[in-house]
Parts: C-alpha cells; sequence; structure tokens
C-alpha cells in the first residue's frame, strides 16, 4: 500500500526510468541467478557423467595391463587422466578381489562431501574362438563362432571426482556472463532512457497545456514532430481546451447577463422593499395621526360635552335639595355624575391609548416609566422593571412613537405569551452609533423569532424599526431579549 | 535308448538320405561309417557335404554302432569321435576329420588300442604351416620376422615351422613356454616379431588369454595369423583354412588310397584359401590386393 502510495506520487520521469531500468534490472538478476543455479548443477552432473565416463573407459583401457599385470604401463595413462581432467582427483585400480595394483592422484585427500566416487568393472569377455581344444567335439575352421561371450569381472577401476575445480572456473564464466549482462542491462538501461525521453517530453508538454488550461488559458500549442498516441492525446487536448474556452465565455456571458438580471432585480426589489417600509411607515404614521385626531376629538369634544353634562348634573342635584321629591333627584343626579366620571375615565384612557399624551408632555423617557408602572400593576404575576441611563438623549418625535409602539408591543408580548415572572426594560445611548439601544428582556419561556409563527406584532415591529432606519435583534432560546437600535433622529423628524 | 538321441539320429539319416550329389569315390564293398558326437550347425553342414558324397554312408553316434563283419571305413568327425571310436575298437580304418593335428596326436596317443594295427588316419583340421608362411610373405611383400609360441604339445612343428618359414623367405622366433607359465611373458617375448602366427594348442590357448593377445600385439602393431575363421572374426589379420568342401574333396582322395589298399597318411589340408579381417589390415595399414585374397588351392584347380 506504501509503495503503491509512492508509486501513484511519482513524477512521469521518475516513472520512465524507474520502467526502462527496472524490468532490465530484475531480468539481468533473474538471468545472474538463474544461471548461477543450473550452472552449479550442471557442472556437478556433468563431473559425475565424465567420471563415469572415464571411468568406463579406463576399465576397457587397464584390461590389458590388469591381465598382463604390467601396471607400470597404465600409470601414464592414470596421470594423463588426472592432467587432462581437474575434476579427477584420484584413480585406482584394483583386482577383482579388490586389492589395489595402482593408483594416481591423491587418494588420502579424496574425501569430503563434494568427492562423488564412482567405480566401474574391468570386464574380461572370453571370445568366442574356436581353438581347436582336445575337449571340442568339432574343429571346424571355417566357422566364424556364434556363441555369446562369457564375461568376467577382471579388476575395478575407482574413480574420485570433484566438481570442485569445475564450479571454480564455472564461477569465473558466470561472473564474466554476469558482467556481460550487466552491461547489458545498463545499455539496455540507457537505451531505454533515451527512448523514454522521446514519450517524457510530449508528456510533460501535455501536463504543461493542462495546467494552463486549468489555471483559464485555453490558448495551448505543442511542439511539431511527435507521432503515436502522445500526438493524438496533444490533439485531444487542444480540442478539449477549444472546447472549454467556448465553453467558458459563454458561461460567462450567460453569467454576466443574469447578473445584470438579478441586480436589476435586486434593485427592484429593494425599491419595492423600500417603497413597502415608506408605505408601512407611512401607514404607521398615519395611524398615529389618526390616533392622535380622534384623541384630540375626544378629548376636545366628547369630554367637553361631559363636562358640561356633569355641572348640569350637579346643578340639578343642588337645586333638587329644596324639592319634596329632593330625595330622588338627588340620587338621580348622582347616578349620572358617576356615570359621567366613569365615562371620562374611558375618554382618558382611550386618548391615552390612541395617542399616549405622556410623549408629549414627558417624552419619552417619562412616557415608558409610566408604562413601564402601569403594566406593573396591572400584571401582579410579573415584575417590570425599567433602567434609563443619564445619558439618554432626547429623541426626534417620531423616533419617540416608534420606541414607544416598540416597547409597547413587547411588553404586551410578555404579558400574552411568555409567562415570564420578571422582566426588564432599558433605554441605554449608544455613542458609537450615534442613537439609542432598548433592550427589553424576560425570564419567560422563550421563543424562536425565526418561526412562521412568530406573530404579526413582531413582522410589525421589524417594519417600524427598520422605517426608523435602526435595527433589532431577537434571541428566544431561555427567557426572551429583544435588542432595538434606533437613531436620535429619522429622516420624518428632519422633516 | 533316450528319444532325442534318437530323434537326432534320425534326423542326420534324413539330411544323408535327401542329400543327393556326385557320389565319392570309395571301396565298394566297404561300409563307410560317419561317427560324430553332439549336435550343431557346423557339424549338419558335414554331414550334409558327406551325404552328398557318399550317399550310402550311415551316420552313428559313437557308441550306437552294431559290430558287422565286412570292411567299413570309419569317419570321426572331431576328436571326441574320433576318441570315442578308437575307445570302441572299431575294426576297418578310421579317418580323423575336422580335428586339429595336435588334438589328434593326444587323442590317439591316449586312446588307440595297444596293439591295434587298423590304420589310424587324418585330415588335420588346420592349414599347414607352410600355407600360413605363404600367406604372411603374400601379405608382407618381404621379409618380416614371425613369432610363434609352442608348448610341449606342439614342440613337434618346431622344424616344420622353420623349413616353412625359411621357404616362404620369413624370419621365425620360436617361443617354448608352457601351459604353466605366465601367457602374458611368453607373449611379451615375442615383442620383436612383427607377425605372430598362433598354431592350435588348446594347452597354450584359452579364450580368456586369446583377446588378451590379440589386443597386446595390436597394442605392439603385430598382425596375428589365426587358423580358423573365428579367429579372425575376433580380430586376426588372416587365417589360412580349409572349408569342408576342401576337406571333404581330399578325403575322396584317401578314400582312393583305401580302395587302393594304401594306408593313407596323416595330411594336413591339401585345398585351402583364406580370409581377412579388412577392419584390422586397416588399422596395420596392410594393403591386400586381390591376388593374396584369392590365396590358396582349391579342389579341381
Amino acid at each position: 500500500m506504501i509503495v503503491r502510495r509512492r508509486w501513484v506520487s511519482w513524477s512521469i520521469s521518475s516513472r520512465l526510468i524507474m520502467i526502462a531500468i527496472l524490468p532490465a534490472f530484475v531480468m539481468f538478476l533473474v538471468v545472474t541467478s538463474a544461471l548461477y543455479v543450473l550452472s552449479i548443477r550442471e557442472v556437478t552432473a556433468d563431473v559425475q557423467e565424465r567420471g563415469r565416463t572415464t571411468s568406463a573407459v579406463l576399465a576397457d583401457s587397464s584390461r590389458y595391463a590388469v591381465v598382463s599385470g604390467n601396471m607400470a604401463e597404465l600409470q601414464p595413462l592414470l596421470q594423463q587422466v588426472l592432467a587432462r581432467d581437474q575434476s579427477v582427483i584420484a584413480v585406482s585400480v584394483l583386482d577383482a578381489r579388490g586389492k589395489l595394483l595402482t593408483s594416481a592422484g591423491d587418494t588420502a585427500g579424496a574425501s569430503g562431501t563434494d568427492i562423488f566416487h564412482l567405480s566401474a568393472p574391468i570386464l574380461l569377455a572370453t571370445l568366442n574362438v574356436d581353438l581347436f581344444s582336445a575337449s571340442d567335439t568339432l574343429h571346424t575352421p571355417s566357422s566364424g563362432g556364434a556363441r555369446p561371450n562369457d564375461v568376467q569381472v577382471a579388476g575395478y577401476v575407482q574413480l574420485a571426482v570433484s566438481p570442485k575445480n569445475s564450479l571454480s572456473a564455472k564461477r569465473n564464466q558466470i561472473y564474466v556472463s554476469a558482467l556481460i549482462v550487466f552491461c547489458a542491462t545498463l545499455a539496455s538501461g540507457f537505451i531505454g532512457l533515451l527512448l523514454a525521453q522521446r514519450v517524457r517530453r510530449p508528456l510533460l508538454e501535455i501536463v504543461s497545456a493542462l495546467r494552463d488550461v486549468r489555471s483559464g488559458t485555453y490558448d495551448v500549442r505543442f511542439s511539431a514532430g511527435i507521432n503515436g498516441e502522445p500526438a493524438e492525446i496533444q490533439r485531444i487536448v487542444v480540442e478539449m481546451a477549444s472546447s472549454l474556452k467556448a465553453a467558458t465565455q459563454s458561461l460567462e456571458a450567460q453569467v454576466k447577463a443574469r447578473t445584470v438580471e438579478l441586480e436589476s432585480a435586486l434593485a427592484r426589489l429593494h425599491e419595492a422593499d423600500s417603497e413597502r417600509r415608506r408605505l408601512i411607515a407611512y401607514g404607521h404614521e398615519m395611524v398615529e395621526e389618526e390616533r392622535r385626531r380622534i384623541a384630540v376629538e375626544i378629548h376636545d369634544s366628547l369630554n367637553a360635552a361631559l363636562i358640561s353634562v356633569r355641572l348640569w348634573a350637579a346643578d340639578i342635584a343642588s337645586k333638587a335639595a329644596e324639592a319634596n321629591r329632593a330625595t330622588e333627584i338627588e340620587s338621580s343626579a348622582e347616578r349620572i355624575l358617576s356615570t359621567v366620571d366613569v365615562l371620562y375615565a374611558s375618554a382618558r384612557s382611550l386618548v391615552k391609548q390612541l395617542r399616549p399624551e405622556t410623549i408629549d408632555l414627558l417624552g419619552l423617557r417619562g412616557a415608558i416609566e409610566e408604562m413601564v408602572r402601569h403594566y406593573d400593576e396591572l400584571h401582579p404575576d410579573c415584575r417590570f422593571e425599567l433602567r434609563v441611563s443619564r445619558d439618554f438623549p432626547k429623541l426626534g418625535q417620531h423616533v419617540s412613537i416608534t420606541a414607544y409602539r416598540l416597547v409597547q408591543e413587547a411588553l404586551s408580548n410578555i404579558v400574552k405569551h411568555s409567562r415570564a415572572t420578571i422582566a426588564h426594560v432599558a433605554l441605554e445611548n449608544d455613542l458609537e452609533r450615534c442613537g439609542v439601544r432598548i433592550v427589553v428582556a424576560d425570564d419567560g419561556c422563550g421563543f424562536d423569532p425565526h418561526s412562521r409563527f412568530a406573530g404579526i406584532g413582531l413582522i410589525g415591529m421589524r417594519e417600524r424599526v427598520a422605517s426608523a432606519g435602526g435595527s433589532m435583534t431577537i434571541t428566544g432560546n431561555s427567557g426572551a431579549k429583544l435588542i432595538i437600535e434606533l437613531p436620535i433622529h429619522d429622516q420624518r423628524d428632519a422633516i | 535308448m533316450p528319444n532325442g538321441i534318437v530323434d537326432r539320429r534320425r534326423l542326420l539319416q534324413a539330411l544323408l538320405l535327401v542329400s543327393v550329389g556326385t557320389a565319392g569315390a570309395t571301396p565298394a564293398d566297404a561300409e563307410i561309417r560317419v561317427f560324430s558326437h553332439g549336435d550343431s550347425s557346423a557339424l549338419r553342414e558335414i554331414l550334409q557335404a558327406l551325404g552328398r558324397r557318399y550317399p550310402r554312408a550311415l551316420i552313428y553316434m559313437p557308441d550306437e554302432a552294431p559290430a558287422i563283419k565286412g570292411p567299413s571305413i570309419n569317419l570321426a568327425i572331431g576328436p571326441a569321435a574320433l576318441r570315442s571310436v578308437l575307445d570302441a575298437r572299431r575294426d576297418g580304418p578310421v579317418i580323423a576329420l575336422f580335428t586339429s593335428s595336435q588334438a589328434y596326436r593326444q587323442v590317439v596317443a591316449d586312446h588307440r588300442p595297444v596293439g591295434s594295427t587298423a590304420p589310424v588316419s587324418a585330415i588335420h583340421a588346420e592349414a599347414p604351416p607352410h600355407h600360413q608362411m605363404e600367406l604372411i610373405a603374400r601379405i608382407y611383400r618381404r621379409r618380416v620376422s614371425v613369432g610363434v609360441m609352442l608348448s610341449d604339445a606342439t614342440a613337434f612343428m618346431a622344424s616344420a615351422i622353420q623349413e616353412a618359414a625359411g621357404r616362404a623367405g620369413l624370419d621365425v622366433v620360436l617361443e617354448r613356454t608352457s601351459k604353466d607359465a605366465k601367457f602374458s611373458d611368453a607373449l611379451f617375448r615375442l615383442k620383436g616379431a612383427q607377425v605372430v602366427l598362433l598354431i592350435p594348442d588348446s594347452s597354450l590357448y584359452t579364450p580368456e588369454n586369446v583377446r588378451n593377445l590379440l589386443e597386446a600385439t595390436y597394442r605392439r602393431n603385430q598382425a596375428v595369423i589365426g587358423f580358423s575363421l573365428s579367429l579372425v572374426n575376433a580380430g586376426a589379420l588372416a587365417a589360412a583354412y580349409s572349408s569342408t568342401e576342401d576337406v571333404l574333396a581330399q578325403l575322396d582322395e584317401l578314400m582312393g588310397q583305401l580302395g587302393a589298399g594304401q594306408v593313407p597318411q596323416v595330411h594336413y589340408p591339401r585345398y585351402w584359401r583364406v580370409a581377412f579381417n579388412e577392419s584390422v589390415a586397416r588399422s596395420l595399414n596392410i594393403a591386400l590386393d586381390e591376388a593374396v585374397r584369392l590365396l590358396g588351392q582349391r579342389p579341381g584347380g
């Protein structure tokens, strides 16, 4: 696995070098090893075979000497055998009983694991000849003789052979052969490298061209004079680059067109969004204006009328004290008074709801203080607290209204949904942004502000914040925390 | 009588009866008895030839022939038959055929009945010394030395050998030895001779030492002249010998002498021919011309 990983990471040059050299080197090793092993076996077998042949020939040649007893005649032959064949260590000639008749060579040293002892009988075949013996039944000079010859053993030739000397000579031959094969291997590798260069160059050009294509340069060129598969690959790469170039240009044109379309659509979207916000802000403004108008109307007309009714009722009550049905008239008048008081209080509450007049009187800070106190009184299950920084600035009218409504909506949501036991409202001066930061936090059950069930109120809060040019962040994992950042004045305050 | 011997005898009789040929000259009223021993192809050939020449001849095993009255001629084929015929004290002359001179002398000396007057003659199996010497002289065509080993059994041939060598223009080296002496030493002493002539001598030559002799002489580049075809086939350069027809042609002459009332002498074969071992001749660088190949004397020639 490691070797495969390393091979995969090799360069073309390295691979070509390895392809050129490795097979030749492996063949060199295999051929040399095979030659060595086979030669060893061949030499050993050859020495034994030669020994057998030599002993048989010597047996045949020694026959006369053994029979005639002329061992001196045999010595030159034995010495010649020793001189001619280096594998023969010792030669001995024995009679039929095994008694040594003559020997040559190192008979004492003819022992060891690499010594082979061969023996051949010296056979005496009696001739089938008619010798006209008196015991014969017939003397026929014209008879050629046809009986098979009788054979008897006259002695033995023993040969001690060793492949040592032959092996030594063979090893030298093998070394020479190995050197020749090694030189051939080097030559083969060199030729392979030369030939590999012819493959490497076009491959490197192809790699360079592919790199250019990858980097976006599609005008690739290759050297001329290349044939075969590399040339075909080069043609394919050129065609591929050309196709890629055309495709890229087409895609770029499409992307450009789509980008223009998208930018246009985005601009339209932003414009629509801006218009929508403006509409919403306008709507809010109209609503506030209407609320103000209604509040003024209620205050001016209804309250005034109610005050008049009260005055008349008070007058009736005072005049009725003087007549006999004074008690009933007094009672009715008292009821009218109390009803008028209730109506007056309701009217005042409506006016407050429609238009928080405390903003006009006390500013945003005072209005929110009153709101928080009002919620705290109305909802004993939850404690409402307010903290206002000392340097909290005076906001513009529209921003104040926006901030007031935002806090109002936030507190209303806490009451309706959070089941909180404590709620904090904080008004802070945001010097970095030249604005203010309003934080409303509770310990309730929290909610997912991105859920589609977040409610219209939250959407309206986002629209108010956006129309004022601010931002709003809501986290609702454990409890809820609303962070609103608003400018001190919005563009409507500037008008 | 065992069936085997009866069958062989009947076969031999049949061979004689079916043989057709020119009858040889014989004493008219003499029964020709042919005694043989054993059975071999050579013997059958001889008996066939005899049958052609002497259709009336009867074949007997040596101890089978009944005693008959009247003239008879006993032909003993081989030394064993000669021995048996002599032991049987057959009436009539005995002619030994296909028996060597040495064997003949030995058998006659050992088995001829004391006081017997029946003539015993022979045509020896081997060629006489002068034929062998003539052959050597014709092969070499120059004066060469011829070595001959003689034992006590063949010492009688010494003078004949020397005379034959002298007549042929050859030098002869006679080596006296005995069967108890070392054969190789005697042979070694003949190393100076260019040719070794073998004389049939069973006390000297055995199948075991003949091979050594042939090998030793070959090593020394010595030619060996034998006395039989088998020796030539075994490695001798040449031999002067007589074929069966040659011997039987001479037998006719002996028969004629017997018919004329003469007592035939012991003879060497008159008719002879030569045989050569071409391989040995080539290895000894001896060229054999046509004249030497046709050397000899044929019957009727």
